[in-house]
């Protein structure tokens, strides 16, 4: 943006009187939805705690209706009593589990888990075992006349070692570390059937492959069923040959005062076991709509409570603790802002402020830890006062606008995960509202200490040239150390509880913009050898290019990712010739692009006609149920449910009509890659397009404060060199990134694209994708754009 | 060549930023608007492609199905079950050739290292056990082979001692239920006198070899010396602990005249031993189709006809899950169906299909599929 379209003083005066009306009516607007939401809710009433009257020598199965649990069977657990009045607990399920956390203990453990000790036997199916040694670290089973032995990593027989089960690089690397040090290795459990013996199965004749594992315990090792385990199968036989013989799907476990369990997902806690049984409900447990037909009656007792939106339930002491510490906040900020009016200096002022930010942060990431334990509407509330602070901060016209269409989508986000956790049967999905809304908060919070911290501290320099590059490699070699780490020790799912490939992407578009910034530097555009040309430092982008796309394609499986990284790539080239100083690169260049999305498009046509055409080791199914959804039931089963929901809702959606949600919740991960269809379902294809056109100007807006970096001159004294241009291209890469997202989600969503598994931005509930990637750009985006309004070239 | 130090900025440009907006906002909103119309005027959810103009199986699971079979990776066994090969093949055969002696002694079952092996198989492996599709096409054949074997019980007590029945098979518990699988056969319905009601094994667990069934009848105190009782029997020839067989007639079908070898029941005069707690009754379960009139194809989309296997596209109306007895849905012992469009599917695939972890690779090494309740972002 030029100067000529910043209008003069006296319009602009006039404007921002307008425009903090207009912007306070827009921060109201989804804050108004949300509220609306929270009024418009169904009359939920959540069980809070079961009570179960049995007489001595008494059983009672219970289940899917009993515990109020919707996951569980319908006859899922058989709690009975002995003799002495003591209460057992036993698994009736063929092939869910219970798990079982007796107040001691710190992990919840299965209550179909044996302990092995020397000199016990068992038997899977008719092969009969015998434990010689059972240690931490040592087992020690014969079975007719062989000799195993297993650590709990790698099992031996007859002494020798065994190899790897898979002969991948992953198995090879885990099996190199285990063997450098036995403490750091890997426990994992030894798999019981199959026909093979290798390093942590044990073949099995007749028995199928993962039939019973091994597990490592704290004291030594415990038997359990394994995954293709079933009550109904093949038997698993404990203390056989004793009187005690049992099999293992019969076992049970006391049950004591403070024990926890949980039942289909459903985690209850025990109260007190006499003179009856009281479990209270501690989460994710099914409601029932108050002045519905009441249900069945049955042996439980229960007592109800409406859900908690804004107080706290008595049996949540991290609401407590976080109330108290809420209150705590606000009486010292206002005890602050009343004492220290015009005696204290501003740096006091700053550090304070400083301090309040970055107590909420905490309360916000505590929320999020325990997003199930505080009342509904706190992290939306903090969430919404970050936005409301940011907003009142940022003095740019074009800040301003990021900030409102920021407002609206994150808002609106909001409000549709609030509706999704609210208009649900089962209680547990406020989490995923709830815990994007304080990692949001937090995120918010968190940089507002920094920038009151930042300010507190000046005059400090704008960090040099130097800095920010040793950062930025920094920042790469974090991210592939965080990459690696999710390889070797976790999955597709994350890391350590987050997406430590959000971060990369990140790290990524900062990275190719450095490059491009050398690029642009160079004394010589256009191909040359000359050594000026830094070639070497384009290797760090490429290297982290690589990286992720092998990432995406080796451990993920997937190719979505890159179909991103070409948008972004795209982008970027488009960024980059079209700033370029010499007019035949800027024209033939952009040409060349346009020809190649073209040519992009027909490809994507000619694959839709013949999906054979790409032999993909992986997800080849995808390609083709998106070429022929009818013939693809299974492989194409989200999208047809996503459709059928889409068109239930129609152009005006259900939610106006019904508050809850129904048929649509049945939509596999409807929470975070399938959220548009929510949204689509609820609020109707209207809302899908109001959304869409939000999402359109947000990537314009971030496109134009990155055009307006590029535009600083280098040497007005007040920015470090070249900073303006490393900012556009970071800019240009995020918004491109953040265009492919949104294009990538609807597609998934509407069918128009083969593929999956890429959130909607600021939408689904994907607290990593939020907090390491939109909210950094955002936060980039601001920075920039309020520097270069204090400083108007 | 001149240096050129800056890239371009083109100062003095018009401003272009609302425009730029506007259009963008524009571009999105028309190109939503256009996919949306396009799904809400379909008919149904998905296109329907034009009818195919051949036989050949479209559907994935069909074809799968077909083609598994086709490449040995199924097979019909001869008590008319189905064998699926083993998840962990592929690691097997991999063993096979670099470590013979890490392998477990092989059973009496079929040889699925033997015969050929290439990628199309390797292919068709990978989907059979670690694909939505696979997962459907084992669900129905475990539902195909559980009504491949018939074993049921029925007793009257002449000295009006109750009792209960339990079963197993090599120690997996059986479930028994009174509901005959379809209409009576005029045998089974001739029986006059206080008969108690069939308990029929409702469903085989999968195991690969095939022990006696294991019907045990607890009274609730321990017998008398004298007490009778009668028991009619399907399946093959009993064996009896814990009461003296006083008479044991084989029954056929049809034939008035039963020879030993064409018996499908037996009916059985038993006198209680003193103080016996139990008994306890050993027979070898049916095949299916030694009794063509309660074999129960038409619950699963495989069907049997001579000899060969075919699979039912879901559009035959025998496929309904409607005519599953109620107890067998209850139970989730048969995979329930639900309707959707035109295909269905069963209940438990709604969670998992997304979640499915394939983590064969190119391997395939493991069984698991392990299934994540949801994606942390």
């Amino acid at each position: 943006m030029t100067r000529s379209s910043i209008p003069g003083p006296p319009l602009r005066e006039r404007l921002a009187v307008t425009g903090d009306t207009w912007w306070l009516a827009i921060w109201l607007l989804p804050l108004l939805g949300m509220l609306w939401t929270a009024y418009r809710a169904p009359p939920w009433l959540e069980p809070r705690r079961l009570t179960v009257e049995l007489e001595v020598g008494q059983s009672l199965a219970l289940g899917r209706e009993a515990l109020w649990s919707p996951q569980a069977d319908r006859d899922h657990v058989l709690l009975s009593r002995d003799a002495t009045g003591a209460w057992r607990l036993r698994n009736l399920s063929p092939a869910k589990q219970v798990l079982w956390q007796p107040q001691s203990e710190r992990e919840p453990r299965s209550v179909r888990l044996w302990p092995l000790v020397a000199g016990a036997g068992f038997a899977v199916g008719e092969q009969k075992f015998r434990v010689l040694a059972a240690q931490p670290r040592r087992l020690i089973l014969e079975n007719s006349g062989l000799r195993w032995e297993y650590d709990g990593a790698i099992l031996r027989k007859q002494g020798r070692w065994l190899p790897e089960c898979r002969a991948d690089w992953r198995a090879r690397w885990r099996a190199r570390f285990g063997g450098w040090s036995a403490s750091l290795a890997a426990r994992r459990p030894l798999r019981l059937g199959g026909g093979v013996y290798c390093a942590d199965r044990l073949g099995l004749t007749d028995v199928p492959v993962d039939t019973a594992s091994i597990e490592p315990t704290a004291e030594g090792f415990a038997l359990a069923p394994g995954a293709a385990g079933r009550g109904d199968g093949v038997p698993i036989i404990t203390a056989v040959g004793t009187a005690e013989a049992q099999a293992i799907w019969e076992r049970s476990v006391p049950l004591a005062t403070g024990d926890r369990l949980i039942i289909g997902r459903v985690r209850y806690q025990v109260l007190q076991t006499a003179p009856q049984l009281e479990l209270a409900v501690a989460a994710r447990a099914r409601r029932w709509l108050e002045g519905s037909a009441p249900e069945a009656a049955s042996k439980v007792k229960i007592t109800w409570a409406r859900p908690a939106w804004w107080r706290p339930s008595d049996s949540s002491p991290v609401a407590v603790r976080l109330g108290i510490l809420l209150l705590a906040v606000a009486a010292f900020s206002a005890v602050w802002a009343v004492l220290g009016r015009g005696r204290r200096s501003r740096p006091a002022i700053r550090w304070g402020w400083s301090a309040l930010a970055f107590a909420l942060a905490g309360a916000c990431l505590e929320m999020q830890r325990n997003i199930l334990a505080v009342p509904v509407l706190w992290p939306y509330l903090l969430a919404w006062l970050s936005l409301l602070v940011w907003s009142a901060a940022v003095r740019s016209l074009w800040s301003k606008g990021l900030m409102a269409v920021l407002t609206l989508l994150l808002g609106g986000g909001l409000m549709v995960l609030l509706q999704l956790g609210s208009g649900s049967v089962e209680a547990g999905w406020q989490r995923y509202g709830g815990g994007g809304a304080a990692l949001a908060g937090a995120f918010g919070w968190l940089a507002w200490a920094a920038r009151e911290a930042w300010r507190g501290l000046q005059p400090i320099p704008w960090p040099d040239e130097r800095w920010v590059w040793w950062s930025l490699r920094a920042l790469g070699a974090g991210a592939l150390a965080l990459l690696a780490a999710q390889a070797l020790a976790g999955d597709e799912g994350g890391w350590a509880g987050f997406q430590p490939f959000e971060l990369t992407k990140l790290v990524l578009v900062a990275a190719a913009a450095h490059a491009l910034t050398l690029r642009g530097r160079a004394r010589l555009h256009g191909w040359s050898y000359d050594k000026q040309a830094p070639w070497l430092r384009y290797l760090g982008p490429l290297l982290l290019l690589a990286a992720v796309c092998g990432f995406a394609l080796w451990f993920l499986h997937d190719f979505s990712p890159l179909l991103l990284l070409l948008f972004w790539g795209l982008a970027l080239a488009w960024a980059y010739v079209r700033a370029h100083p010499l007019a035949p690169w800027r024209w033939l260049g952009r040409l060349a692009l346009i020809g190649l999305v073209v040519g992009l498009g027909f490809g994507l046509r000619g694959l839709y006609q013949q999906p054979e055409a790409i032999p993909l080791p992986f997800q080849a199914d995808r390609l083709r149920a998106w070429a022929a959804p009818r013939d693809y039931p299974h492989a194409g089963y989200q999208l047809r449910r996503a459709l059928e929901a889409i068109r239930a809702g129609g152009w005006g959606g259900t939610v106006w009509r019904e508050p809850v949600n129904g048929q649509v919740m049945a939509v596999p991960v409807v929470e975070s890659d399938f959220a548009p269809t929510f949204l689509l379902n609820r609020y109707g294809g209207l809302a899908g397009l109001v959304l869409a056109a939000i999402q359109a100007a947000f990537v314009a807006l971030l496109a134009i404060i990155a055009d307006r970096a590029l535009r600083r001159p280098d040497a007005d004294g007040l920015w470090p060199t070249l900073s303006g241009r490393f900012f556009y291209f970071s800019l240009s890469g995020g918004a491109a990134l953040l265009a492919a997202h949104f294009l990538v989600s609807w597609g998934t969503n509407l069918g128009f694209l083969p593929v999956m598994g890429q959130p909607m931005s600021l939408l689904s509930a994907a607290g990593s994708h939020w907090v390491l990637f939109v909210l950094p750009i955002v936060a980039l985006a601001i920075a920039v754009e309020e520097k270069n309004h204090d400083h108007p070239f | 060549m001149e240096p050129i130090p800056k890239l371009n900025r083109a100062g003095g440009r018009r401003p272009i930023g609302p425009l730029l907006v506007a259009l963008a906002a524009m571009a999105g909103v028309g190109l939503l608007q256009r996919q949306l119309a396009a799904i809400y005027a379909r008919p149904s959810a998905v296109a329907k492609p034009a009818d195919a103009p051949d036989h050949a199986p479209r559907r994935e699971d069909a074809k799968l199905f077909a083609r598994a079979i086709d490449g040995g990776l199924l097979r019909l066994e001869a008590d008319g079950r189905i064998a699926v090969a083993p998840a962990d093949l592929l690691l097997r055969r991999a063993y096979a050739r670099a470590y013979p002696d890490l392998l477990a002694p092989r059973s009496d079952g079929p040889d699925w290292l033997a015969g050929v092996w290439d990628s199309e198989r390797r292919r068709l492996h990978q989907a059979l056990h670690f694909s939505a599709a696979g997962r459907y096409v084992r669900q129905q054949i475990e539902a195909f082979n559980a009504r491949q074997l018939l074993a049921a019980i029925r007793w009257r007590s002449d000295a009006g001692l109750p009792g209960a029945w339990t079963a197993d098979w090599s120690g997996a518990p059986l479930t028994l239920t009174a509901a005959l699988p379809s209409p009576n056969p005029p045998f089974l319905s001739e029986l006059s006198g206080n008969w108690q009601p069939w308990q029929w094994v409702a469903r085989w667990p999968a195991l690969e070899n095939r022990p006696p069934v294991r019907f045990r009848l607890t009274p609730p105190r321990p017998a008398r010396a004298g007490e009778r009782l009668e028991l009619l029997l399907i399946g093959g020839a009993p064996d009896v602990q814990g009461a003296t067989v006083l008479a044991s007639e084989p029954q056929c079908r049809e034939a008035r005249f039963c020879a030993e070898s064409d018996a499908v029941a037996h009916r059985l005069s038993l006198e209680w031993r003193d103080g016996s707690a139990g008994l306890t009754i050993l027979c070898a379960p049916l095949s299916a189709s030694r009794l063509p009139e309660l074999w129960r194809q038409e619950l699963t989309q495989i069907r049997r006809e001579d000899g060969r296997l075919l699979w039912r596209e879901p559009s035959d109306p025998g496929a309904s899950a409607a005519r599953l007895p109620a107890t067998e849905r209850e139970a989730g012992h048969f995979p329930g169906f639900e309707e959707f469009g035109n295909a269905r599917f069963s209940v438990g695939e709604v969670l998992d299909v997304a979640a499915l972890k394939l983590e064969g690779s190119a391997d395939g090494l493991t069984a698991a599929s392990v299934l994540t309740p949801w994606k942390r972002r």
